[in-house]
């Protein structure tokens, strides 16, 4: 889990930097998606890795939910004070981070690939089909990378007991990277709907 | 002051249990916890009733038997403080104090609020030994330790087996147990020779013996009643990352 | 070569006990003799089994070695894992003379103060032995990974501990009994994953079977569900601890108990100076009458803490109220050069003293204070508080009461027995085949026991004597690994025990056991306890009894014996503690001197100081178990070859 949890974070750091072209300019957004197109097969086999991490840590975290339901005799017994909120839920998070991919899958990825209708990218994402026009996308989105930064917030430092770093002098050093993953990274997702869905409209 | 208990009686693994209702009036706020239920089990046999099972032995929070759940935590509300230590003033006065034994599949309800804890030492005979025969040992002083290795060694070796770890945990995941001995000879000269065979080994017993696995959660730690640390936890990732290496690169 | 010299003894009716210490000198004595005993080769040692009682410090020590040598070992223990054995609960230390501080230390030195301190009631040869050994136990111990205090440079650490001038006490910061014990755990729990030994839970160990006068077997009861059962191998080991709990309160955990012992004890086996039983004076101390269980607290607190009590009787003022000249600081009066540093059992019979005399404190009188004020004011608080800071907490969680605010209140408590089942050099019992180890037999302490040495002992003699002993026993004999529960002899000691339970469970009385316990416990603490005096023996003498009919006509027990049964288990021991308790105050009444832990109100100095008589009890008084009368007295004359015997003088 630690493992396949780390390369997708790396991923969603490479995505953020995608992401905040959109800032620069339309151009400049439009340009690096036609970029990454032009790599062709290469982008297939990265995706096609990336299907498969998503779905190795969605397999393993079944697996332990199961092995952990069965193990205790009561579900509802143990320590609620003292059960860090973030570890409690992060089969729900998770769960809910898969749903919110598969949108993203069925909406972005689609048109990206498939679906453009003379759009450009810059107007596919920003537009109201599926876009941060439409308010609702935009709330949905905003909720899903919280939780996911909640999530990520579990999973660094569970990682970090997982590959042995806690108690080591790297310790602090990945902690503050970790905060960098879980905090700062979703937070820059969640600047992009917040910016072009609510607040430029505001101003 | 006044107490309304609710108290787990289960004749047996077998067979089922349900939670009954007692009443404890002008109890002394500073008797120990252990005392308040003698006090209750007199007043039950009295009545001719069967008293409430609980284990304790020691009375002073080292021998580990005594442990259940008091309102949803182990040994209590109480911070680094096992159930035999605890007393009659952490409570108020009317309270409802809820009492349940350790709940895990490995650790089957022995009667009403005692468990049996056997598989702890199966996780122990495991490999949690140095493999030293008697007479054999050289002069003590041969290997001297680094101070600090010392201090961290005796802090794991702390662990009094009372499975507090696995009742707070929502896993039932007994990693804090079993890395507090890979960690009390890891960090030993006297036990890294076996470093790798022992923690393979105990972790195979620790999931054999179908304790959850460890999601993290931070609640063994902070419920221990010694504060093993969780660091511990860590270094037998680490360890079990080594000798796991270990094997694969002798096998090729 | 050894067990038929006890046969030779069990015939004869008025025998001299014998020791069976080899002759020569008392260096070499141990190694020399070793060298004359018995061997068995790890095949031949496979043929045998042995049953092992206890499987704390001793037990277990024992069980791993005599595993490692071959044997098949099945151990017993009333707890649900060896780990939860009362070595664990010991704090201190271990003693050993390894002279690493370079500060005198030997092993003759040892010797001398283990002898000294227990007064000159212990056996010479034993005591050596024991001094020697334990370099071994250290050695031992860290190869096992027990984390011992170290200092800076990578050395162990040590301490001086209970007044000795050297400093060669071993300790795991307060833990020092539970390290060791998880190291005597691991070494067991290896040779039960090699299938060498069998451990038995939640088994209490309530008979020993004999054939042919040798020991062969035990009953047991299987805590869980009742079942009654009969075990039967070549040789059985008790590591059965102390007897402290028959004081009801004492330090002791709250099952530890002399059940096998006397069982044991009634199958023939001699109880040696049941009456010797030490007395902590710094513990914290009865609250009320539902007090289940005492709490040491460090010696330590005397080096800074000052004793006394009001000067008035029964005063009632808080402490703080009591100015100066009217409280009595009793130690620092009484001995002016020790203070409050006198021995433990001088401070534990002053304290007594004055509360007898109405002086005590606290809501039940039976306290004196621990005063801190002055240290605070002169070394500061800090200073305090760095010193005794986990000791303060502890009181304060037990208490509710800041001992930096106001004195600390304490009491005298029972926390270990010196005497225990009578054993020669070889750690047998007077019943062939019967060994007996650590706190269980009487061997080494004499009247008195010194601070960390109760660890040393049981280690010593799992460890490092009775495997050597028992396997010279077990060379003698032919193995047997049938099982042999159909004989006779443990088919009725099946039928006796399970007899006993069929009658303590129809009782159906009023009285619940610890009723009956606390009643025997307060005979005993006030007329067997820190001072006996001849009214107050044959008081206790006569009320025993009493308390035994109380308990057989009027116990009861709910629910069913064939059930987990913690009324039932408590019941079956109180009823052999009853019969101690009244073995105790024999012992203490034959004792016509003050020595010790054993002070006679009679045989004392103008100046309440202890008078030993070397001339008339310079013996082990060893009982026999007579089913209806009195116990009958076998003495072992105690030989002093290499050491002059000595007055203590605290003033």
């Amino acid at each position: 889990m630690a493992i396949t949890g780390l390369l997708l974070s790396f991923f969603m750091a490479f995505h953020l930097f995608g992401n905040l072209f959109l800032f620069v300019s339309e151009a400049a957004f439009n340009g690096y998606v036609e970029k990454l197109h032009k790599l062709g097969f290469l982008i297939r086999i990265a995706e096609f890795f990336l299907l498969a991490f998503v779905l190795s840590h969605a397999y393993s975290g079944i697996l332990l939910w199961w092995k952990n339901r069965k193990a205790k005799k009561n579900i509802d017994s143990y320590s609620k004070e003292n059960t860090s909120s973030s570890a409690r839920y992060a089969a729900f998070t998770g769960s809910f981070i898969f749903i919110f991919l598969v949108t993203h899958w069925a909406t972005f990825w689609y048109k990206f690939n498939f679906d453009m209708q003379g759009m450009s990218y810059y107007e596919v994402v920003l537009g109201n089909e599926v876009g941060f026009a439409n308010p609702f996308f935009s709330v949905f989105y905003i909720v899903a990378i919280a939780l996911l930064g909640y999530h990520l917030k579990h999973g660094f430092s569970s990682a970090g007991q997982t590959l042995g770093i806690v108690g080591t002098e790297y310790e602090k050093l990945y902690n503050n990277v970790s905060i960098i993953f879980w905090f700062w990274i979703p937070l820059g997702f969640i600047s992009i709907p917040l910016w072009f869905g609510f607040i430029i409209r505001l101003i | 002051m006044n107490i309304n208990l609710k108290i787990w009686r289960q004749p047996s693994d077998k067979k089922d249990g349900k939670l009954h209702d007692y009443r404890l009036e002008n109890v002394d706020p500073n008797i120990s916890f252990l005392e308040m239920l003698d006090i209750l089990n007199n007043k039950l046999v009295k009545e001719k009733k069967d008293p409430v099972a609980f284990d304790h032995d020691c009375r002073e929070g080292i021998c580990g038997s005594c442990g259940f759940m008091i309102n949803g935590r182990p040994h209590g509300p109480q911070k680094a403080t096992t159930v035999c230590q605890l007393h009659m003033r952490s409570f108020n006065d009317e309270d409802d104090i809820l009492l349940e034994p350790f709940r895990a599949k490995s650790f089957g309800v022995i009667k009403d609020l005692s468990v049996d804890r056997k598989s702890f030492d199966r996780i122990i005979s495991a490999s949690g030994f140095v493999s030293v025969d008697t007479g054999k040992a050289e002069e003590a002083n041969y290997i001297p330790i680094q101070k600090s290795n010392a201090d961290e060694a005796f802090l794991s070796a702390a662990c009094i087996g009372c499975g507090a770890c696995v009742a707070a945990c929502k896993n039932s995941s007994a990693m804090l147990f079993t890395s507090a001995k890979v960690s009390h000879l890891a960090l030993l000269p006297q036990g890294e020779v076996e470093q790798a065979d022992r923690v393979n080994k105990m972790v195979a017993t620790m999931d054999a013996e179908g304790f959850g696995a460890c999601t993290n959660t931070g609640a063994c730690s902070a419920e221990c009643p010694k504060e093993i640390s969780q660091t511990n936890i860590a270094r037998l990732n680490r360890e079990f990352v080594k000798a796991q290496l270990g094997s694969f690169i002798k096998k090729k | 070569m050894v067990w038929f010299y006890h046969k030779a003894y069990i015939n004869m009716n008025d025998f001299k006990l014998n020791s069976n210490a080899p002759n020569g000198e008392l260096h070499t004595k141990w190694e020399d003799y070793k060298k004359t005993l018995n061997k068995l080769t790890p095949e031949e040692a496979n043929k045998y089994k042995v049953i092992i009682i206890g499987t704390g410090l001793a037990g277990a020590s024992a069980a791993a070695t005599l595993a490692e040598k071959g044997f098949n070992i099945h151990a017993f223990s009333y707890h649900e894992s060896p780990r939860r054995a009362h070595s664990i609960a010991a704090q201190g230390g271990i003693n050993a003379a390894k002279n690493y501080k370079q500060d005198g230390d030997s092993v003759m030195r040892l010797f001398y103060d283990t002898i000294k301190g227990g007064d000159f009631r212990s056996r010479e040869d034993n005591v050596y032995r024991l001094a020697e050994l334990s370099v071994n136990i250290i050695d031992q111990c860290v190869a096992q990974g027990v984390p011992f205090a170290r200092e800076y440079g990578g050395l162990l650490d040590n301490r001086s501990f209970g007044g000795v001038q050297v400093s060669r006490t071993f300790y795991a910061r307060g833990q020092t009994g539970q390290q060791l014990l998880l190291g005597a755990y691991s070494a067991l729990s290896r040779q039960t994953n090699s299938g060498k030994v069998s451990f038995y839970p939640r088994h209490d160990m309530l008979d020993i079977v004999t054939v042919d006068g040798k020991a062969k077997g035990i009953v047991t009861r299987n805590l869980l569900n009742g079942k009654i059962e009969s075990h039967s191998a070549d040789v059985v080991i008790l590591a059965t601890g102390g007897y402290s709990n028959v004081y009801y309160l004492s330090t002791n955990a709250m099952a530890s108990n002399v059940t096998a012992n006397w069982r044991a004890h009634r199958k023939g086996a001699l109880f040696a100076n049941p009456s010797f039983t030490q007395i902590h004076p710094t513990c914290i101390p009865v609250k009320n009458d539902f007090q289940s269980k005492l709490t040491l607290m460090s010696e330590s607190l005397r080096n800074d803490g000052r004793v006394w009590v009001p000067k008035k009787k029964n005063d009632t003022r808080k402490a703080v109220d009591i100015p100066e000249e009217e409280r009595d600081y009793y130690l620092e009066r009484i001995y002016p050069a020790f203070g409050n540093l006198v021995p433990r059992d001088v401070a534990s019979r002053r304290a007594k003293e004055v509360c007898d005399n109405g002086q005590g404190v606290g809501n039940t009188g039976v306290a004196v204070y621990l005063d801190f004020k002055k240290a605070i004011k002169e070394k500061g608080e800090q200073f305090i508080k760095e010193k005794y800071g986990n000791l303060f907490d502890m009181y304060q969680n037990i208490t509710d009461e800041n001992p930096y605010k106001t004195p600390m209140k304490i009491y005298p408590a029972v926390h270990y027995t010196m005497g225990g089942l009578w054993v020669d050099y070889n750690l047998m019992t007077t019943i062939p085949g019967l060994f007996s180890i650590g706190e269980s037999n009487f061997s080494d302490h004499g009247a008195n026991r010194l601070g960390a040495s109760a660890l040393m002992q049981g280690l010593a003699d799992g460890y490092f004597v009775a495997p050597h002993t028992i396997m010279d026993y077990l060379a003698t004999e032919n193995p047997d690994f049938s099982n042999k529960t159909d004989q006779k002899e443990f088919v009725d000691a099946v039928e006796e025990t399970e007899k006993d339970i069929e009658k303590i469970m129809s009782i159906k009385g009023d009285l619940v056991v610890d009723e009956v316990h606390r009643e025997l416990g307060k005979v005993v603490w006030d007329k067997v306890g820190m001072a006996r005096d001849k009214k107050g023996l044959n008081h206790a003498i006569d009320s025993i009894p009493k308390i035994k009919e109380k308990f057989w006509k009027n116990v009861s027990i709910p629910g069913s014996d064939k059930d987990m049964n913690q009324e039932l288990e408590k019941a079956l021991r109180l009823k052999d503690f009853i019969e101690l308790a009244e073995l105790m105050a024999y012992d203490a009444l034959d004792r016509n001197e003050s020595c010790g832990a054993h002070f006679r109100e009679e045989y004392q100095t103008a100046e309440n100081e202890a008078e030993r008589n070397d001339k008339d009890f310079k013996y082990v008084a060893a009982w026999g178990y007579n089913k209806n009368g009195k116990p009958s007295l076998f003495k072992e004359e105690l030989k002093y070859k290499n050491v002059k015997l000595k007055t203590r003088s605290y003033k």
